[in-house]
């Protein structure tokens, strides 16, 4: 589903296997700088990158930075979509500003529908959280005579690295 | 808003739109591809009607207890930090969301604010309140981005600037902006990035629309493709949402319904690039307004609540599909209805926001074909609601004209109309006088009188008008049986 | 089978060969026809146009004459219009509070049906009997189609005529602008209308289009002969009976 909506993506096996994808990933995308929010796992894969990468970046970096990687609590694989809960990770604008957006998203995390997605935000924690956010795909619009044009203010390019067989 | 002017010119704008070539290409291009994108998209539901009964419930049980819904709504949402306003009219919604820009900038005016796409704030003309006050309202949605430059009002519900080819928004680009001459349309999309960043960076105040507010969790959730919303919501110290009241939805479960209507109907996507739900705002260590305001706003709509067969206006969801499969919308536009709500949803929402006397033409403009009841996801019966008003609207208009003796220009046409049926009723009620009449318009027809009357002469002006035969079905009937010998 | 013809006030006046062919081809199936020539309106136009009092007075005699007819042993009523129909279909509604009223305009509804549906629902299709040799296509009339849901009907019938070739077009359930009051009162946009769904009838070569409303066919014929385009308006019933020449 992910194609449909103008998202890459991959499937990695391993931890391992993800920091590789995300290093190619800047060497293909010539990303001179990356952003990552404050999950530990999204810190962890990115460790080795030889690039410099920011954490807790500010507005003002976040603004400069030509991508920006986070973890997605939950993701919908009837629609391709990410799901941000802003309660549990600060990703909020790191996975906004910057144009290229890469997302880590666990297998086991993914749900058939929409339905049972609501279902879980509704029941956990203090529900629901207070921010929360679905993507599909690149900002875009088709405001210019309905001609479909990729990234407006949203990120240009999504980039979901899906994790199996991760703890 | 539509003022009585507005709505006196609507002949005029009609006449201005069909004559306009350019936007006759551009409302047939858009329409066409709406229409071929919706088919597409609600394939891929399997049971599309059911969907659609399913929403319709929902919004019948929020149209009838619309008050307790929106008291949990309230309530949910306070209990979570947000802070709600009710706001009666245009003007109270405007005062409230004016003093929160001039709070947003430390008491003085000169607020940025930044717009994500609102109808509801079109309805009010926020932007003309906040500029009033010194303040400064920018679009971010590259449609009303679009329109604003332009000094114009949307003349769609889901594509504001679906009137405008890309030419004519390349040349407004070079003129505003300044920018080189282009005709490509990622270049002028990029201009708008660009400019706009800077403007979310440095916004004060940020104001959106809300698509669904729900009572069981006091929450809000706004949808949208380019990713505004987001930035206006997310980015500046306050956030408000304004909403018409009718948006509240009972539990957080009906999302699911709604969202698979919602982008199906009006852009064709399975879902649109992003949704927001937003509960209250966030703690102190998160992204985001530290204040979220909502303003609930009645500007008339209580009133629609009165009406049996027409307050299911209230259920409208904003899709725009109507908009898309109406074939009077496909050759007049959007403007020419000269209200905020267009097409077939404004033809019953205007009237009934704004009063029946200022908005008469619009439930007369339409043929009552029923393609926008095929295919609003809601299934608001917009024909039987047309027909109620123009019921109401004649009512009323007769009885003031009796009651003030007004012989004005408005009133006289109608007058001429209602003694008009009136003679057809009681001729059509019996048979003696219609074979009467029928034999009194077969002699004029013969002697060409038929053509003094506006009718025959607004038909003939572009059609040939079918001569009736010498011999109508009843005269022939009447040989056959008589030649059958039946009695 | 006897059943109650009720004409419209613009096929008795306007287009009475769709009414004469639509009492061949029923008496041609064995029906027995009953015209009541006190018929006079179904009270539409009024309807339409918002003047609700001056509908139910005329409504009012028309029910009480097929009442009668179906009192005095009428099956049914078959009436060779979309939207005639239709507006049988409000009545009952339209007189709410009226008890006597409103049963009666339910048991006439309750009878009524548009003549392709009698045909395909009441009388066997393979029994009807006719040709047209021509390129043909059909227009849903708007009331038919979306307040009756006819679309199959028709279509079922034409394919069963000798040397008819029925070609569908995109626009086939586009309005075609006349909208009773709509077509004059709003001419322009009618007709803007109208040009969008025939847009294609010239380069088609169609010998005819045909449908089940003559209030679309008036309009539709009349559009086309300003036009000079020359393609015939026929009323369904004209083509099954065989009555088109």
């Amino acid at each position: 589903m992910l194609d449909k909506v103008e998202a890459s993506h991959e499937r990695c096996e391993s931890d391992d296997a993800a920091r590789t994808a995300i290093a190619r990933l800047c060497t293909e995308k010539k990303i001179r700088s990356l952003a990552v929010s404050d999950a530990a796992h999204a810190r962890d894969l990115c460790r080795n990158l030889a690039i410099p990468c920011h954490q807790d970046a500010d507005r003002s970096t976040l603004l400069e930075t030509d991508a920006g990687l986070c973890t997605a609590q939950l993701g919908i694989s009837e629609t391709g979509t990410l799901v941000l809960d802003h309660d549990q990770e600060r990703h909020r604008e790191v996975s906004l500003l910057p144009p290229l957006h890469i997302a880590i998203l666990r297998q086991s995390d993914i749900h058939p529908s929409l339905s049972t997605v609501l279902q879980s935000l509704n029941t956990r924690g203090e529900s629901p959280p207070r921010a929360v956010t679905f993507i599909t795909g690149a900002s875009r619009t088709a405001d210019i005579e309905l001609t479909l044009i990729i990234g407006v203010h949203g990120p240009k390019a999504v980039h979901v690295i899906i994790l199996e067989n991760s703890p | 808003m539509t003022s009585p002017s507005k709505q006196a010119g609507f002949r005029e704008r009609v006449q201005t739109a069909l004559g306009d070539e350019v936007l006759h290409g551009a409302l047939r291009n858009a329409t066409d591809l709406f229409a071929e994108r919706r088919r597409a998209a609600i394939a891929s539901i399997d049971d599309w009607q059911g969907l659609r009964d399913h929403a319709r419930a929902i919004k019948d049980d929020v149209i009838s207890h619309l008050d307790q819904h929106l008291e949990a709504f309230a309530d949910k949402a306070e209990a979570r930090g947000l802070c709600v306003h009710w706001a009666e009219d245009a003007t109270q919604a405007c005062t409230i969301i004016a003093d929160l820009a001039l709070r947003s900038n430390n008491g003085k005016p000169g607020a940025t604010v930044v717009k994500a796409k609102s109808m509801t704030g079109e309805e009010i003309d926020l932007n003309e309140a906040l500029e009033a006050k010194g303040h400064d309202p920018i679009e971010t949605d590259l449609g009303e981005y679009i329109i604003q430059l332009a000094g114009e009002t949307p003349s769609h519900i889901i594509v504001p600037a679906i009137h405008k080819t890309k030419q004519q928004i390349a040349d407004l680009f070079t003129a505003k902006l300044g920018i080189e001459p282009t005709d490509d349309e990622r270049k002028l999309c990029a201009t708008a990035r660009k400019i706009l960043r800077t403007r979310f960076a440095e916004s004060d105040l940020g104001v959106s629309g809300v698509n669904f507010a729900i009572a069981e969790t006091g929450s809000i959730l706004v949808l949208e493709n380019e990713g505004n919303i987001r930035m206006s919501t997310t980015l500046p110290k306050i956030h408000v949402a304004i909403m018409g009241i009718e948006k509240v939805i009972p539990k957080f479960d009906d999302l699911a319904v709604f969202l698979r209507l919602l982008p199906r109907s009006g852009t064709g996507q399975h879902l649109t690039t992003y949704q927001s739900i937003l509960t209250g705002p966030v703690k102190e260590d998160r992204e985001g307004p530290r204040e979220i305001h909502i303003v609930l706003l009645d500007n008339g709509r209580s009133k629609l609540l009165e009406n049996e067969h027409s307050k299911q206006t209230l259920a409208c969801i904003r899709c725009g599909a109507c908009l898309n499969a109406c074939p009077v919308y496909q050759q007049i536009g959007g403007h020419a209805y000269g209200s905020v709500y267009p097409g077939p949803i404004g033809a019953i929402l205007t009237p009934q926001l704004e009063g029946l006397a200022q908005a008469e033409d619009l439930p007369f403009a339409s043929s009552l074909c029923g393609a926008c009841r095929d295919v609003c996801p809601v299934k608001i019966d917009i024909p039987e609601v047309i027909l109620d008003l123009r019921a109401r609207i004649v009512e009323a208009s007769t009885s003031t004209a009796k009651a003030t003796h007004d012989r004005s220009d408005r009133t006289r046409p109608r007058k001429f109309e209602r003694l008009a049926f009136r003679i057809w009723a009681m001729t059509f009620s019996k048979p003696i006088l219609a074979n009467l009449a029928y034999g009194m318009a077969r002699l004029g027809q013969g002697l060409r009188l038929h053509r003094l009357l506006p009718p025959v002469r607004a038909w003939t002006k572009t059609r040939e008008l079918r001569q009736p035969p010498a011999t109508s079905f009843r005269q022939a009937m009447h040989k056959r049986s008589k030649m059958r010998g039946d009695s | 089978m006897r059943v109650a013809l009720f004409v419209s006030c613009l096929v008795d006046q306007v287009w009475p060969s769709a009414g004469l062919a639509t009492v061949d081809l029923l008496e041609s199936l064995d029906c027995e026809v009953d015209f009541d020539p006190r018929q006079t309106c179904c009270g539409q136009p009024a309807f339409n146009t918002g003047y609700r009092d001056e509908a139910r007075r005329v409504a009012t005699h028309s029910l009480s004459v097929l009442d009668a007819q179906l009192s005095a042993g009428c099956e049914a009523i078959v009436l060779p219009t979309g939207s005639c129909t239709a507006m049988f279909g409000h009545l009952p509604a339209l007189f709410e509070g009226n008890a006597e009223m409103s049963g009666q305009a339910t048991r006439v509804r309750n009878h009524c049906w548009e003549l392709t549906r009698f045909l395909t629902s009441k009388i066997d299709p393979e029994r009807i009997e006719s040709s047209f040799t021509g390129r043909v296509t059909y227009h849903d009339a708007c009331h038919g189609l979306r307040e009756l849901g006819i679309r199959d009907e028709p279509r079922a019938l034409l394919s069963k005529v000798r040397g008819l070739e029925l070609i569908e077009t995109d626009s086939c359930d586009s309005c075609c602008g006349f909208g009773g009051t709509f077509s004059v009162k709003q001419a322009d946009i009618s007709t803007a209308m109208l040009d969008k769904k025939i847009e294609d009838y010239e380069s088609l070569k169609l010998d005819a289009v045909v449908s089940g409303d003559v209030s679309c066919l008036m309009q539709i014929e009349g559009r086309m002969k300003r036009r000079g385009i020359k393609t015939r308006a026929l009323h369904i019933a004209e083509i099954l009976a065989g009555t088109s020449a």
